[in-house]
């Protein structure tokens, strides 16, 4: 089972839930944390009786006698949270303030208490984690804002605060990057002095190959794009398989649900979609945007794009690609479940030939670069003639050859793709066809690996691929991703109403541990909801609360 | 027999030639014709109680329909006979001292305490566990085992030996609970379709047969996706899909005896139905079904287990021996066989015992099978 | 009675389980927390009037008696709807499950047989020798292994240290060599449970059929041991067996909603976990329902074939 929730297009606008499994969220080893692990059992002293202090303060405060009943949550689903939620909860009841239980749920229950619980005012800690895309926005807007309270969005625990909902609006509307990058900094520090949650590790994705098949690999930082290495001439990457391989064996951890861009709710989908689908622009593995089915593209002003569009492009399907393919595949997404991907910004497009457009925008958007990618779809799938659902179309370098429900996702090579190679990368992928096989159970992944029925996975355990690394027939690629885990206070309850509580807890907190522990060291230890992946508008880097 | 529709009527059928006898004595009130629809029902249980060797189908069914109401197990000598057949068995009896020993060992693993109004009162003082299976960190994690922990630790270097004593706790706690409530509905519920029959047991047998549609785990699977996860949300889905046996098991023995004269003549003399039903007809139909209760404590442990590892059944954290096989799912091929393998051991072990047990009760409850074999 | 009364009498009795079955299906389905437009949007803030026309897409927006009466009869047309949440028809996403878990099914079912007969005759025969306490201890030990855990170790020996078997199915049609390998695993765990109730009912019917006057009266006519055993006993014990053995189809799909998982199988059992967790409605309403209708064919089945073997079902009167 993998993340369902919401979008990871390549150019992920939108955040999503980290509902099940340990789809994405795998750290890298290696990486020291910021609140010093070297500092020695004073320092941690230290720290523990100044969290104890603050909470003790909260409690006074609130007239309530230690210790204090209350539950962490975790949904049975995610072997990895269930056991950091456990460790918050050993951690807390040590100091003797709390009494905490701890509770798993199956999914759907679970999601039903997130998207409840400030509505019933639940006395309750949850653990989650969630997956963003390569704009800040993403990972505060809907996680903060107060027109975000679930179940609108992720903002769980009904937190509001004008200020911080100013800052966030300011910072979207603005397309300035210093501008937002000095919004983005006051608005951690704003959201670290309030600790509406806490933010506890910081994630990564990670991928296991077999060194006879796959000589290198170079991981894509978000998840949906897993398989992109194979062949991604926007981004200078290509598989060089070490045998004349031309097929090759991966594995996904849920099953392809649905493939029509308007109608996609899962990574699995997206991940099996993103080389057959293209968009105008593609988000390098740096975070860069770069042309796809644009060639040029340039700001008129506010509220205007131009883009030139790339000739010679066809679709798997035979149709030639044009302007009014962009126009729609954007208009497709009207009255869509996925219509906020493009209808939080887009406004029209004015078609100026078969290869210029402009995009008008209903207001100045800052995140308008990494969003503007969404797949472009051939007509034929809005005449009705072709379903997206079950056969994706597109113009990417591999078309849709075969699906097996709940058994296997195939690619295969498509000949026309329109790039003619560069020094990097050649006009042809390698590799022939992609088969991905769904297994759902982590260790099965991991069996199959090692019994040699797969090239690579993508889908290890943060245990598992600790294992691997040390074994000199895996190769290990690891990449820190823009996902975090954390825990939401009910700060809508007494005690957790008062921020000195928060913040005690939040220095308690065993992150390192976590870190250690459940992630065999994979991921780093974090602070703030934008995540080290961004580093230009992080401010990661030690605890900013202290 | 000529108040009741065909499709409504259910009895037992007579395979021996007794049976026709009373048939054709008891034309009017007695249900002595057994329905052929039954013949579905009854070996169902018979498949429910897998073990129970003896009651087949075809032929093989001991019918109770003339016998002597003296020689239910209600009785006193009855039950002392009984005891003395199932003391002289002795894998009866070694299945039974797994049982009690496991017991024990769950219930002196650690304390028992009880908390209330700020008065704690300790029931009792021992702990066989050499650590709070809780606490973490008590070794490395995920450490082999060793002299300081003889089961290794988990990945939180929990003990498992410790882990593995207590645990006993929630298995046999849930099976002796989940059987127990399931009993308590399946045996009126039974008990008065038998007896009355007509619609109440149309009614009834209908919601069984309903229920016995979905298969037990998937119906289990349902009731925990709906509740959620917990102790006593997992003996909820237990009992919802446990006490159907039960219901249909007693009814069948319950149809048999109502057809006895003393039954007749305690109706003639306008003694309560109540007084009937538990004074003269459960108590004498009631065999079967505790060796069905018996062999389904081990049943009710595995499906517990099932759940477990499905992620449906504790929370991950708790000590059940399930719950603690389901991560060991990864752990096996992380080389960590341990975690996998001792839970496993344990829920066999008392499986096995179990069933052991109920053999020797089966036994005991129906001299009639000892004949022509031996000691079992 | 003749057999075509008993028929229509018997099958007569499956409609109201079978319509039990939809209603208990359909409330199980409809009490599970959580809406599918929820997980269809992502939890993100949607413009309500796109909310509400998703809803009404899918009848979510009528009273829940409503959409259980439209379910009913487009399920009795075999029409299963389109699931919300992968946008596809349900129909063929359950069929395309069904041959695997009938394969799972069907070879284990064989195998339980082929084990729990023989063993149970031999058993039988061998009355409280060291045949009969091997075949005993046999089967005790079968019942008690928890069949995810066995499953478990079976597929780490074999698959994962001896390399003997593949870990995951192998990409091959159902019907293929390579997939029968990769069977083997998963039908001795399915029936390993299985095989042990067979043995213990075979040994019973086998055995009191051993007890009775003509299985005495041939032998003391001097018939050959095996002529007895063979001609008499055995046909006579056959037919309880395989019909009880008929009823554990329940058995069976209990089993592979583990097995399944354990073996990477895609089959029902599979299906229906991942759409519990998926909020697939539709889905895991058709798995139930098809479920609980094989269930319901299967008993009644058995029970005609049994009618057939057994005249003395339907005397009744």
């Amino acid at each position: 089972m993998g993340v369902w929730k919401g979008s990871g297009e390549r150019v992920g606008r939108r955040t999503f839930l980290g509902a099940v499994g340990v789809s994405g969220a795998i750290g890298f080893a290696g990486c020291l944390s910021e609140n010093g692990s070297e500092g020695g059992e004073t320092a941690d002293q230290a720290v523990e009786n100044s969290a104890e202090a603050l909470i003790r303060n909260g409690f006074e405060a609130a007239g309530i006698d230690p210790p204090f009943e209350t539950t962490i949550y975790a949904n049975a689903e995610n072997d990895e949270r269930i056991r950091w939620a456990q460790l918050v909860q050993y951690e807390l009841n040590e100091t003797d303030l709390f009494d905490v239980g701890f509770e798993q749920l199956e999914w759907g229950t679970y999601e039903q208490l997130l998207l409840n619980m400030a509505e019933n005012e639940e006395n309750c800690l949850v653990t989650l984690d969630l997956s963003g895309g390569w704009d800040p926005h993403i990972y505060v807007n809907s996680l903060f804002h107060s027109a975000h309270r679930a179940p609108n969005g992720f903002n769980f625990n009904h937190y509001a605060d004008e200020r911080t909902d100013e800052l966030i609006d300011s910072a979207v509307a603005e397309s300035d990057r210093e501008q937002r990058v000095e919004t983005y900094g006051a608005l951690q520090e704003r959201l670290a002095q309030q600790v509406p949650i806490s933010i506890v590790r910081s994630g990564e994705e990670a991928t296991v190959y077999r060194q006879e098949r796959i000589d290198d690999w170079r991981q894509y930082p978000l998840p949906g794009s897993e398989y992109d290495p194979v062949y991604a001439p926007y981004g200078g990457e290509f598989l060089e398989t070490e045998d004349e391989t031309t097929e090759l064996v991966g594995d996904a951890v849920a099953t392809v649900s649905n493939t029509d861009p308007v109608r996609m709710n899962d990574t699995t989908s997206n991940m099996a979609t993103s080389l057959i689908y293209e968009g105008l622009l593609a988000v390098d593995f740096d975070g860069t945007p770069r042309p796809l089915l644009a060639t040029d593209w340039e700001q008129l002003d506010a509220t205007t794009y131009r883009f030139d569009l790339r000739e010679g492009v066809e679709f798997h399907n035979g149709e030639t690609f044009t302007a009014d393919h962009v126009r729609a595949s954007f208009g497709r997404y009207e009255g869509s479940p996925r219509e906020p991907d493009v209808y939080d910004w887009y406004d029209g497009v004015d078609v100026i030939d078969d290869t210029e457009l402009e995009v008008h925008l209903t207001g100045e958007y800052g995140p308008f670069e990494t969003s503007v990618g969404v797949p472009i779809v051939p007509l034929a799938a809005g005449d009705g003639e072709i379903d997206l659902a079950d056969e994706p179309v597109g113009t990417g370098p591999y078309r849709f050859d075969e699906h097996a429900e709940g058994e296997y996702w195939r690619l295969r090579r498509f000949d026309d793709h329109w790039f003619d190679g560069d020094d990097a990368v050649p006009a042809q992928p390698t590799v022939e066809t992609i088969t991905m096989r769904i297994i759902s159970r982590p260790a099965a992944r991991r069996a199959a690996l090692e019994a040699d029925e797969l090239d690579l996975s993508v889908g290890l355990s943060a245990d598992d691929v600790a294992d691997l690394d040390g074994d000199p027939e895996y190769g290990v690629e690891r990449a820190a991703t823009g996902s975090f885990d954390f825990l939401i206070y009910p700060q809508y309850l007494e005690p957790f109403d008062d921020v000195d509580v928060r913040r005690g807890i939040d220095r308690l907190l065993p992150r390192q541990t976590i870190v250690e522990e459940v992630y065999a060291g994979q991921g780093t230890v974090a602070y703030t909801p934008i995540p080290p992946l961004l580093s230009e508008f992080s401010i990661e880097g030690g605890d900013p609360g202290v | 027999m000529t108040d009741r529709e065909p499709t409504t009527r259910r009895g037992r059928i007579r395979i021996e030639g007794f049976d026709e006898h009373a048939t054709a004595t008891n034309t009017d009130h007695v249900q002595s014709n057994r329905s052929d629809l039954d013949a579905v029902s009854d070996r169902r249980d018979e498949l429910d109680r897998r073990t129970t060797v003896d009651r087949l189908p075809t032929g093989g069914r001991s019918t109770r329909g003339g016998r002597n109401l003296d020689s239910g197990v209600g009785n006193k000598t009855g039950l002392e006979a009984s005891w003395g057949r199932f003391r002289s068995n002795r894998t009866a009896l070694f299945g039974l001292a797994i049982v009690a020993a496991l017991s024990v060992l769950a219930l002196f693993a650690r304390p028992l305490e009880f908390s209330a109004m700020g008065y704690t009162l300790t029931v009792q003082p021992f702990s066989l566990a050499p650590y709070d299976p809780s606490e973490l960190y008590v070794g490395p994690s995920n450490a082999g085992p060793s002299l300081a922990h003889p089961f290794g630790t988990d990945w939180a270097g929990r003990d498992l030996f410790s882990r593995v004593l207590v645990g006993g706790r929630y298995s046999l706690s849930i099976g002796a609970l989940a059987v127990t409530l399931a009993l308590c509905i399946g045996i009126p519920l039974g008990a008065i379709a038998g007896y009355f029959g007509g619609w109440i047991d149309e009614t009834i047998m209908r919601l069984v047969d309903t229920l016995y549609a979905f298969p037990f785990l998937v119906l289990a699977i349902a009731i925990v996706a709906i509740l959620g996860p917990g102790y006593w949300n997992l003996i909820v889905a237990l009992v919802v899909t446990g006490w159907l046996t039960y219901a249909r098991l007693l009814r069948g023995e319950v149809l048999s005896i109502v057809e006895t004269d003393y039954v007749e003549a305690s109706k003639a003399l306008g003694t309560p139905h109540r007084t009937i039903i538990g004074r003269h007809v459960v108590p004498n139909a009631i065999g079967p079904v505790i060796v069905q209760a018996t062999l389904n404590v081990g049943s009710v442990v595995l499906a517990a287990a099932a759940l477990g590892f499905l992620g449906l059944g504790l929370e991950a954290g708790t000590a059940e021996w399930g719950t603690m096989l389901a991560r060991g799912r990864s752990s096996l091929l992380q080389g960590h066989w341990h975690v996998t393998v001792f839970p496993g051991m344990a829920i066999f072990l008392f499986v096995l015992a179990i069933n052991l047990v109920g053999d020797g009760v089966t036994d005991a409850l129906d001299p009639r099978r000892e004949t022509g074999r031996r000691d079992r | 009675m003749s057999i075509v009364r008993y028929t229509l009498r018997r099958a007569l009795t499956s409609v109201p389980v079978l319509i039990g079955a939809t209603a208990l299906t359909f409330g199980l389905v409809h009490l599970a927390p959580g809406d599918p437009i929820d997980v269809l949007v992502g939890f993100d803030h949607v413009d309500p009037a796109t909310r509400a026309s998703l809803r009404a897409e899918y009848n979510l927006d009528r009273p829940l008696w409503q959409q259980y009466l439209l379910w009913v009869r487009d399920v009795a047309t075999l029409e299963f709807g389109e699931s919300p949440i992968t946008g596809r028809d349900v129909g063929p996403t359950v069929a395309g499950r069904l041959p695997h878990t009938i394969a799972l099914g069907v070879s284990a079912w064989l195998l339980s047989l082929a084990i729990g007969i023989p063993a149970g005759i031999v058993a039988a025969v061998d009355d409280g020798g060291p045949a009969d306490e091997v075949s005993r201890i046999g089967a005790l030990v079968g019942i008690a292994t928890p069949n995810f855990w066995l499953g478990l170790v079976l597929l780490f020996v074999f698959g994962v240290q001896l390399g003997w078997v593949r870990v995951t199915p192998p990409d091959a049609p159902l019907a293929s060599l390579e997939m029968a390998w990769f069977m083997v695993l998963p039908t001795i765990t399915l029936a390993t449970a299985l095989a042990a109730v067979v043995t213990r009912l075979m040994r019973s019917s086998m055995r009191r059929e051993l007890e009775r006057e003509y299985v005495r009266g041939a032998r003391a006519r001097g018939l050959r041991e095996r002529t007895v055993l063979l001609k008499h006993a055995l046909r006579n014990s056959l037919t309880a067996v395989v019909t009880v053995a008929g009823l554990q189809i329940a058995l069976l799909l209990d089993g592979a909603v583990v097995v399944e998982q354990v073996f990477s199988w895609p089959g029902m059992g599979q299906l229906l976990v991942e759409s519990i967790s998926r909020r697939d409605f539709p889905v895991v309403q058709a798995v139930v329902l098809l479920i609980a209708v094989a269930t319901i064919v299967a008993n009644l089945l058995v029970d005609l074939a049994y009618a057939v073997i057994d005249p003395r079902i339907r005397h009744d009167r």
